[in-house]
């Protein structure tokens, strides 16, 4: 882009490789965000209930979570599957798009992982006598 | 069930999931399925999923919106915004409730650079709620103003709100931003004008502080150049055209980042933290994204949007009028929802139904000032209870203040903006004026 202002030529396909570049990171962030549990939520109705009311709404939404996530992962398989076989690929550069497909398999299903270890945690005895479980 | 009974349905259980506390991207995700499913089929919803993330992710046009988050976050690392409100409470600190009026100042020119309300109040807070705390602020004035405050960050361009409105409308991002310019600065003045009449009618919840002599107040105005710097490197490129908003976005991002990195305070570690906060903003935003887009898909097969455009076009009420209840509908709608899950779910279906009617105005004005006045609506809703994003940030900052302290703290703003609405509701040209001085 720099180059475009100062010597006056385009950088070939430039947009695509920000495109897909930045839907990569986008796609790889999703589990991260999931392990800060930063995902937005309303609270505000729902700070009135005892804590244990609300690990368990939070250990069954993080299973419904999960359950989404992992279906969401296999569809984007199937996605990634015709991606493949179609050799879908970018206008210009002809990068492929099997590479965000591929991103978005990991990224979606870490994030079902990562759900179901909370599920898991807020089962476990520990959480259940009360022990602080963040 | 007919479709427009499904449409409502999906309405009324995606407002219980969400307070429920179902994740809001999950919960709109989950309703979109479901109702596709019951309008479409399983096929043409299976073919949806296979795609939709990745045609939605990978796109130039949204990525723009982790590159402005970056450059917030490293704005906010780079210490920029205490010099600037440190700068602004030298010239207008003497004053009753000048310390509060310097935070205003400063989460605006903070807004000038960043394009998130909650990254704006959270940066904002750290610097400016010891301040006034240690000077004798009430809890009240002090968390409203920072609460308020922090919405000046989407206010006033860039802004991640406008980024997606232009996006849905396929509108253009610079002229938007443009548009917003006249209105934002209206917000800080009203902002401003709220604080003075607050300590007036309460004086002793905002005390006045020493007055500085000229030279002090000099060095002060030095601290705000690189904020100036950043700014003029990233907008005079992207208001004249040398540049896309996204180019734009990112030349800020390294420009600010490099900034934080020669003034000394942003170490590795640092760095390391502040892309991690911008992964999670960026994770979120766009599960949102997703969620979102998967809802309006299903709603539109229920023919809802349509029809509501079509019956908004049969009331016999003058266009203002109809503006008026578009209004607030989108104020109580503020109470309950966030900012981008608002403009996600109902511009689709609002934006139709508002260019269909008259207000004698081309095309592209009518849209740039109903973006705006829907920029501002739904900021409001980050500061109206009881859900409002920024108060929520504002009492995860400050534990010791109830909330009852600042939902009262921000009273004063919420009329301070319920005037701005009524003024560019009134003169539409508060909103486009600029872009035709600019672009004709």
């Amino acid at each position: 882009m720099l180059l475009r202002v100062f010597a006056g030529s385009q950088v070939k396909g430039d947009f695509e490789i920000v495109a897909l570049a930045s839907g990569i990171a986008i796609l790889l962030f999703l589990p991260y965000c999931q392990a800060m549990h930063a995902h937005v939520t309303v609270d505000v109705f729902t700070v009135w209930l005892p804590r244990t009311v609300l690990r368990r709404i939070d250990a069954l939404w993080s299973l419904a979570l999960a359950v989404a996530a992992a279906a969401l992962a296999l569809r984007l398989s199937a996605g990634l599957d015709e991606a493949w076989r179609r050799d879908d690929v970018t206008m210009m550069l002809h990068l492929p798009l099997s590479a965000a497909y591929a991103a978005g398999v990991i990224g979606v299903g870490a994030t079902s992982l990562l759900a179901l270890l909370d599920v898991i945690a807020a089962l476990s005895p520990s959480a259940r006598q009360g022990a602080p479980d963040r | 069930m007919s479709p427009a009974a499904i449409g409502a349905v999906m309405i009324a259980v995606l407002l219980v999931l969400m307070v429920l506390r179902l994740p809001i991207f999950l919960a709109m995700a989950a309703v979109g399925a479901v109702g596709y499913l019951s309008l479409g089929g399983a096929a043409p919803l299976l073919a949806y999923l296979n795609r939709s993330l990745i045609s939605l992710f990978v796109s130039y046009d949204y990525s723009i919106v982790p590159l402005f988050l970056l450059m917030g976050h490293f704005a906010g690392r780079a210490g920029i915004s205490a010099d600037l409100f440190t700068a602004a409470n030298a010239w207008v600190g003497h004053r009753r409730g000048g310390l509060a009026m310097s935070t205003v100042l400063g989460c605006g020119a903070f807004g000038a650079i960043c394009g998130s309300s909650i990254a704006t109040a959270t940066t904002m807070s750290a610097v400016a709620l010891p301040e006034m705390r240690k000077h004798g602020y009430s809890a009240a004035l002090a968390s409203g103003t920072l609460a308020a405050g922090g919405t000046l960050g989407i206010l006033i361009p860039p802004s991640i709100v406008l980024i997606i409105y232009a996006i849905l409308t396929e509108q253009s991002v610079v002229k938007l931003f443009v548009a917003a310019v006249v209105p934002g600065l209206l917000a800080v003045v009203g902002y401003l004008l709220a604080i003075a009449v607050y300590v007036r009618l309460f004086p002793a919840e905002g005390p006045t502080g020493k007055r500085l002599p000229l030279a002090e107040r000099l060095a002060a105005l030095r601290r705000v150049v690189p904020a100036l710097v950043i700014f003029a490197v990233v907008f005079v490129g992207i208001y004249g055209g040398f540049f896309t908003p996204t180019e734009g976005a990112a030349i800020g991002a390294v420009v600010t980042g490099g900034y934080a990195v020669i003034s000394g305070r942003l170490d590795f570690r640092g760095f390391v933290e502040t892309s991690l906060e911008t992964a999670t903003a960026t994770a979120f935003i766009f599960a949102i994204v997703f969620g979102a887009d998967l809802f309006n898909v299903a709603l539109a097969l229920t023919r809802v949007p349509q029809q509501m455009a079509a019956w908004i076009g049969t009331i016999a009420l003058a266009p203002y009028a109809i503006l008026t209840v578009l209004i607030v509908i989108y104020l109580l709608l503020g109470c309950v929802m966030d900012s981008l899950s608002m403009i996600l779910l109902t511009v689709p279906i609002l934006f139709p139904a508002f260019m269909a009617l008259d207000f004698g105005l081309p095309a592209e004005a009518q849209a740039l000032w109903f973006g705006v006045l829907t920029l501002i609506v739904v900021e409001v809703g980050m500061i109206t209870p009881p859900v409002g994003m920024n108060l929520f940030v504002i009492s995860a900052l400050a534990r010791d203040i109830p909330y009852a302290t600042i939902y009262r703290g921000v009273s004063p703003f919420i009329a301070a903006e319920i005037v701005r609405v009524s003024l560019i509701t009134a003169f539409p040209a508060l909103s486009y004026w600029l872009v035709r001085t600019f672009y004709s």
